[in-house]
């Protein structure tokens, strides 16, 4: 039926790639969001390629439940939208999101069971998809990426959905389709990310998210099998945020050298395990480890010390002219403070 | 969150003159992906952007930013402050804190950048510029740095402005032109359940959808010359930096610091000849000066009016001209410039030395 047209309708996305700066924006927003207010919407941008869409920027956008109506502001919008452009012109109004699952103000918190806290999809995100898909620099078909940030469980689920209904056939009925949404990152985005992750690797699993689901509602929500000293002792460090400094150039070596020995470390325990029959043998393990062998080139004992020498030499060189020319530098400007100009 | 936020912009607003110097930088993980985002996507030309932030007893804590336009044809103030409004609206407020630029190979003493800074900094004592190298990602490693100019430079120049002349004041360094200020990365709590959540592998859950993915990635990536990974895999890059050739950063390094000398040098010469000339106008001078003084002791004997003793038709009187004559502050940069890129050298030389120690080490372990 609907489901004929939808495989034939090449404006939908395929697949959803969201930038992760797109997902802490969003969820940026939440945090800030007005007091009361149990949910915050956005517009989202990006780029629409063969394969995917990229969601790279978005837009918060304020807005106001009232009753059944929902307030928003069009004009202010529309500048948001028209000083993105003029940042870059690439990116397009390709869809909304939601974010939402803070309990209102004096209701009971969600309860726990389940997949998700909540639904990511509700009557409002009908509503809000009609206008969005209304708007008149809105891409053809609009991609709602909704998140739940209740906290509920061990994790911040999201999703992306297109609107597949055929107003005509349908009678209006929207008809929503999950789009699988992937978080794709550059080589940049990695490594600022890397740092990033490196300063929470203290706070663990289950524990840091009920102390964190704490933290942010004042509430134990979803502490499920967590002694309350264990999430306190993430808490108060949690509350605060953590701090790190930016990796420095040797400490990053040292760190690289160390995870190495320790994946090597893994996989030797892997084999021996299995040569000793103490585990199962994984086909799909062993070729692993076979193509990380092969790609170690078997290069005579001569030749790697050669290359190595020349590195070094270079290095050796390049650091001599650079301490001549620090030191002619100093020199040059000690004579001229010292002998001003005329 | 969004209350105690909105009370600490009030606090800091009514205590502005009272706000304590800048002694580090927290940059929230949300600004430093935005900073990232914006400069690798403006690739290879430049990218500018404010930041948005408190000063909070001498931490500059900058929870947002947002970009500048690319081409900026005058109105860039106006830019701002529509920007600045439309974020207030949503929640995003701060004061500017400072600008962020997209700096490849730490070219940071140009006229521009120090210009705008001044300006910046004039304007609000406290900002900073944080200047990020989206080049060096390449080695896995996160090239990012505050810095503000120092006070001395600061006085300098504003008694310089207003004198007309930079000749005023102590002798200023090039060294002792930037400072730079530590930049510390803040992650908020949630934000850090965030990212725990999306590079945390997904592969076990979904085992049979793993492939099929995965080759709808590799068809996206073939596709896409942006190179986006996905991330479920993890954030993990501290295999990358153990990179063993650097020849290309060397190579360019070496270039920069070359051509920085070779303008130095270009600059000592013309110094050295305006020097010269200058010399033997004074000496001009002095004889004409002499030569009047004795004429003059004769028109006194003979009671007449002494003559001046400065002539404005003779050649040496007359100003050099300013092309003839170096800028202090071109001379300046271009020292503190060669001394940045020195430094920079050393560091990839020290971080290169140590891998490939390693790597010998290594291979006659084995």
């Amino acid at each position: 039926m609907a489901t004929d047209c939808i495989v034939f309708d090449d404006s939908a996305p395929a697949a959803v790639h969201a930038h992760p700066v797109v997902l802490f924006s969003i969820l940026d927003h939440f945090l800030r969001r007005p007091a009361g207010a149990s949910r915050v919407i956005g517009l989202l941008l990006g780029r629409s390629t063969s394969a995917a869409l990229h969601v790279t920027n978005c837009i918060p956008v304020m807005h106001c439940v009232r009753g059944t109506g929902i307030d928003l502001d069009p004009d202010s919008m529309g500048k948001m939208v028209e000083l993105m452009r003029e940042v870059d012109s690439s990116e397009a109004l390709v869809g909304w999101y939601s974010v939402g699952g803070a309990p209102a103000a004096g209701a009971e918190p969600a309860p726990a069971a389940g997949a998700g806290g909540q639904p990511l999809l509700n009557d409002v995100a009908f509503a809000l998809h009609e206008y969005f898909s209304g708007m008149a620099t809105m891409s053809d078909c609009p991609v709602h990426l909704a998140m739940d940030a209740s906290m509920a469980t061990d994790s911040l689920p999201f999703a992306a959905f297109v609107n597949l209904s055929d107003s005509l056939a349908n009678g209006g009925l929207a008809l929503f389709e999950q789009v699988p949404v992937t978080v794709v990152s550059s080589e940049a985005e990695r490594v600022a990310l890397d740092a990033l992750a490196a300063s929470g690797k203290t706070s663990k699993g289950s524990a840091a998210f009920a102390a964190l689901s704490e933290a942010a509602y004042g509430q134990r929500s979803g502490l499920r099998g967590v002694t309350a000293e264990e999430a306190g002792s993430v808490s108060s460090g949690a509350s605060r945020g953590t701090v790190t400094g930016v990796p420095r150039d040797l400490e990053s070596v040292v760190r690289g050298v160390t995870r190495l020995a320790t994946l090597l470390e893994a996989a030797q325990t892997f084999v021996d395990d299995v040569s000793a029959g103490k585990r199962a043998a994984d086909p799909a393990v062993g070729a692993s480890i076979a193509e990380a062998l092969s790609a170690v080139p078997r290069l005579p004992a001569e030749t790697v010390a050669k290359a190595v020498r020349g590195g070094v030499s270079d290095l050796v060189m390049t650091s001599f002219l650079t301490s001549l020319t620090a030191a002619q530098l100093a020199l040059s400007e000690r004579i001229a403070s010292a002998v001003p100009l005329a | 969150m969004w209350s105690s936020s909105s009370g600490h912009a009030m606090a800091s607003a009514d205590l502005s003159i009272l706000e304590p110097a800048v002694d580090s930088v927290q940059l929230e993980s949300l600004a430093l992906l935005k900073v990232i985002k914006h400069c690798r996507e403006a690739m290879p030309s430049m990218a500018t952007g404010c930041l948005l932030g408190l000063n909070v007893g001498g931490v500059l804590e900058v929870a947002n930013c947002f970009a500048f336009k690319r081409d900026d044809d005058g109105d860039s103030s106006s830019f701002q402050n529509t920007m600045m409004t439309c974020l207030k609206a949503v929640g995003i407020d701060g004061n500017m804190a400072g600008w962020y630029q997209s700096t490849p190979f730490a070219t940071v003493c140009t006229k521009d950048l120090v210009a705008t800074q001044y300006d910046f900094q004039r304007e609000i004592p406290g900002s900073v510029v944080v200047i990020y190298d989206p080049t060096a990602a390449g080695t896995g490693s996160l090239a990012l740095k505050a810095l503000k100019l120092s006070d001395a430079f600061m006085k300098r120049f504003s008694t310089a402005a207003a004198a007309g002349s930079d000749a005023a004041g102590a002798p200023l360094l090039a060294s002792g032109v930037f400072v730079e200020v530590p930049v510390r990365l803040h992650q908020n709590p949630v934000m850090g359940a965030l990212l725990a959540d999306i590079s945390a592998p997904r592969a076990a859950s979904a085992a049979g959808a793993g492939a099929s993915a995965a080759a709808d990635d590799a068809a996206d990536r073939a596709a896409d010359a942006d190179a986006a990974r996905p991330l479920a895999g993890g954030v993990d890059c501290d295999l990358d930096r153990l990179e063993l050739n650097a020849q290309a950063y060397l190579d360019k390094h070496l270039r920069l610091l070359s051509e920085q000398v070779e303008e130095m040098a270009e600059l000592t010469v013309s110094a050295q000849v305006w020097e010269r000339k200058e010399a033997i106008l004074a000496r001009q001078r002095s004889e004409f000066e002499a030569k009047r003084r004795v004429e003059n002791v004769k028109r006194q004997e003979k009671r007449q009016a002494p003559l001046p003793m400065v002539d404005p038709s003779l050649e040496c009187f007359a100003p050099l001209p300013t092309i003839a004559r170096v800028e202090k502050l071109d001379a300046l940069l271009s020292a503190a410039q060669a001394g940045v890129y020195c430094k920079e050298m050393g560091h990839l030389a020290a971080r290169n030395f140590g891998k490939l120690f390693l790597a010998s080490a290594l291979q006659a372990a084995e």
